[in-house]
């Protein structure tokens, strides 16, 4: 009952002429860079966290979440109509979306790409709302060895998940968590790994590193491609129709929870959830044969489990600081720029926070409906615009975006550094998402190891004999064991 | 760097690197502080696991079809974004100078051998330089005027 207050307040207060101005110009902003191949929601909210730094946290907030929303909504289109994912967790929904725009039911595919997100997002945002209090409620009994682990788990996780290679993802997660020790450290203040220099003792910016590795090295990623023409130019009615939803209502549930589930896994993100969407509901269909080939049910649930997993990713991220996809890492430092300190704390200092972005989420649901009902057309008009057009514009924004979060020309620099590196690494088959959550996590698997050891003055014992700990821990070794063997078999 | 042998062994290289740096780093014990508290106790444990996946790789040792990178393709773009972001940006050059010239320069080298054999060079000078002011106005404007944020 006092969820629903608070949630009902957090509306009131958002239910005003700026924040809904802020919400459809935002959400807008997310739709388009969704939209363009090459740029992802991850630089979209980097890009976005520095635009909105001066201003108040609920607005940039708001701005952020509804970017979020907007860039995997949009990656939908360039999917169903280049078959190229707009951003990697539209990949499923090429499958099925271009297929069906193949048979001249783009407009049918957008719909029904439109209805499976809205749907998907607010089953999440549900969860959200559920879920979010109550796991910061348990996590107000973890330890600095709980926190420990799920640092772990999380690089561990991300690292087996993403990519083709668990072994690269693994190698990428320690970079990044090793990339976060540079600099002063949180308990002695003791530089590491500066060499005498300042600007390194000021650590490596989470802002800029991301914009290099998902911003810089995406553009390069981009100019070495060729240009895919739209193949699809007529659209027939983009309206949803609700029989599809209706008919496959047990798929869109379904879809739902496996997209929250993945979503709350530390560090997997809104792809992973498409495909474990998708392939949960070509096993139990009675259609399978049609997966691949223009299947109604398929692309729904791509495009259900994607959307879902935005809000599922944003709880761990509210309840332990410990994000559920990379843009929902970037979402986090943001709010972290902005005076909220996420973690299990959160309920206790600031409870209507939690409420206020169920709201912010829900406004920006919405949005995407609103888009994708009556903005199809010009919509269509963007992924038309020549690359060598955008990204070149992309960069200077990659560049100013940098610069701004704390006006050094040093964070351009790590841009660039971490882009040229980024841009190499992916072409090896090195996934960019371990490192981000490397880079995120490192400071919380550092503090946690030391105030661990100091606590039980060196011994080890407590890391695997605490309840919650031991079942962390296994956890990780199962996984590890699991891929291990697996990378083992690809030889 | 095309198989795992060879990066395996690049892994193995950074990860003895960081596990030494660390090893040799202050340990602050004359300010009392325990080993297991160490500044450098995280970084080695994480440079000894890159050394384990590195080996692992070199065990692997499978050779794969790592994407060839088109070097050829990419070089003068990446010079122009190095150029601009690391040699012109706060260097003195007004930011919405340095930006026109990089954008109009970039569209110019990305659109020149498509525009060339349709013969519409010309053209391509007036639409990168006209792209190049507006956006370079457009980002500056929006930026300082509207966000209230510094440009470099």
């Amino acid at each position: 009952m006092e969820g629903l207050s608070a949630l009902g307040r957090s509306i009131g207060a958002f239910a005003a002429f700026w924040p809904i101005v802020y919400t459809l110009g935002a959400t807008l902003v997310g739709i388009l860079i969704g939209c363009m191949p090459g740029l992802s929601a991850t630089l979209g909210i980097a890009l976005m966290t520095t635009l909105t730094i001066k201003m108040a946290p609920n607005d940039a907030i708001l701005i952020l979440i509804c970017v979020y929303v907007g860039a995997i909504y949009g990656g939908s289109r360039t999917a169903i109509l280049l078959n190229i994912p707009g951003t990697a967790a539209n990949a499923a929904a090429c499958l099925d979306g271009f297929a069906l725009a193949q048979k001249g039911q783009a407009g049918r595919a957008m719909g029904i790409a439109t209805t499976g997100s809205v749907v998907g997002s607010l089953f999440g945002v549900i969860c959200l709302a559920l879920f979010t209090p109550s796991l910061g409620e348990i996590a107000l009994s973890f330890g600095a060895f709980e926190f420990f682990w799920l640092g772990v788990f999380g690089v561990m996780m991300t690292g087996s998940l993403t990519g083709d290679d668990a072994l690269k993802g693994w190698i990428m997660g320690f970079l990044g968590l090793f990339a976060a020790q540079i600099g002063q450290e949180g308990i002695h203040a003791f530089n590491r790994f500066t060499f005498g220099s300042g600007d390194l003792a000021g650590g490596v910016s989470l802002i800029p590193a991301l914009i290099g590795a998902f911003g810089f090295a995406e553009i390069l990623t981009v100019l070495t491609a060729p240009q895919a023409q739209p193949i699809v130019n007529s659209v027939d009615s983009v309206l949803p129709r609700i029989g599809d939803v209706l008919r496959y209502w047990k798929t869109v549930l379904r879809s739902g929870v496996i997209g929250v589930y993945v979503g709350i896994l530390p560090g997997v993100g809104e792809d992973m959830a498409a495909w474990s969407s998708y392939a949960a509901a070509k096993r139990a269909s009675a259609e399978r044969e049609q997966f691949g080939k223009g299947s109604v049910e398929g692309l729904i649930a791509a495009e259900t489990g994607d959307n879902a997993s935005i809000p599922g990713g944003i709880i761990p991220a509210l309840a332990l600081a410990i994000p559920g996809s990379a843009p929902a890492a970037v979402l986090m430092a943001a709010m972290i720029i902005h005076g909220v300190q996420p973690g299990p704390m959160l309920m206790v200092s600031q409870p209507q926070f939690v409420y206020d972005v169920v709201t912010m989420t829900l406004f920006a649901t919405l949005a995407i409906l609103f888009f994708g009902l009556f903005m199809v057309r010009p919509l269509l008009k963007i992924i038309q615009v020549p690359r060598s057009i955008i990204m070149p514009i992309i960069f200077v924004l990659c560049t100013v975006g940098s610069f701004s979060i704390a006006s050094r020309l040093f964070d351009v620099y790590i841009m660039l550094a971490i882009g040229v590196a980024g841009f190499v690494l992916r072409k090896l088959g090195y996934p960019m998402a371990p490192f981000v959550l490397g880079l995120v996590l490192g400071d919380i698997v550092d503090k946690s190891l030391r105030r661990g050891l100091v606590l039980s003055d060196g011994s080890l014992a407590p890391f695997f004999t605490r309840p919650i700990s031991a079942a962390i821990f296994a956890i990780v070794l199962f996984t590890v064991l699991m891929y291990m063997r697996k990378a083992w078999r690809r030889t | 760097m095309k198989s795992d042998r060879l990066q395996g062994a690049f892994w193995i290289a950074l990860g003895f690197a960081i596990f030494y740096a660390s090893w040799t780093m202050d340990r602050l014990a004359s300010v009392g502080v325990k080993p297991f508290s160490a500044p450098g106790l995280l970084p080695g444990i994480l440079g000894l696991f890159i050394v384990l996946l590195g080996v692992a790789m070199l065990l692997r040792a499978r050779f794969e079809k790592a994407e060839m990178i088109e070097w050829r393709r990419i070089v003068l773009p990446l010079a122009l974004c190095l150029g601009f972001a690391g040699g012109m940006v706060g260097r003195g050059v007004p930011f919405w100078l340095a930006a026109w010239i990089f954008i109009a320069v970039m569209i110019w080298v990305l659109q020149h051998r498509e525009r060339k054999l349709e013969g519409a060079l010309p053209r391509l000078a007036a639409i990168s330089v006209s792209i190049g002011l507006a956006a370079s106005v457009a980002i500056s404007l929006i930026f300082q005027e509207l966000f209230l944020i510094r440009l470099p």
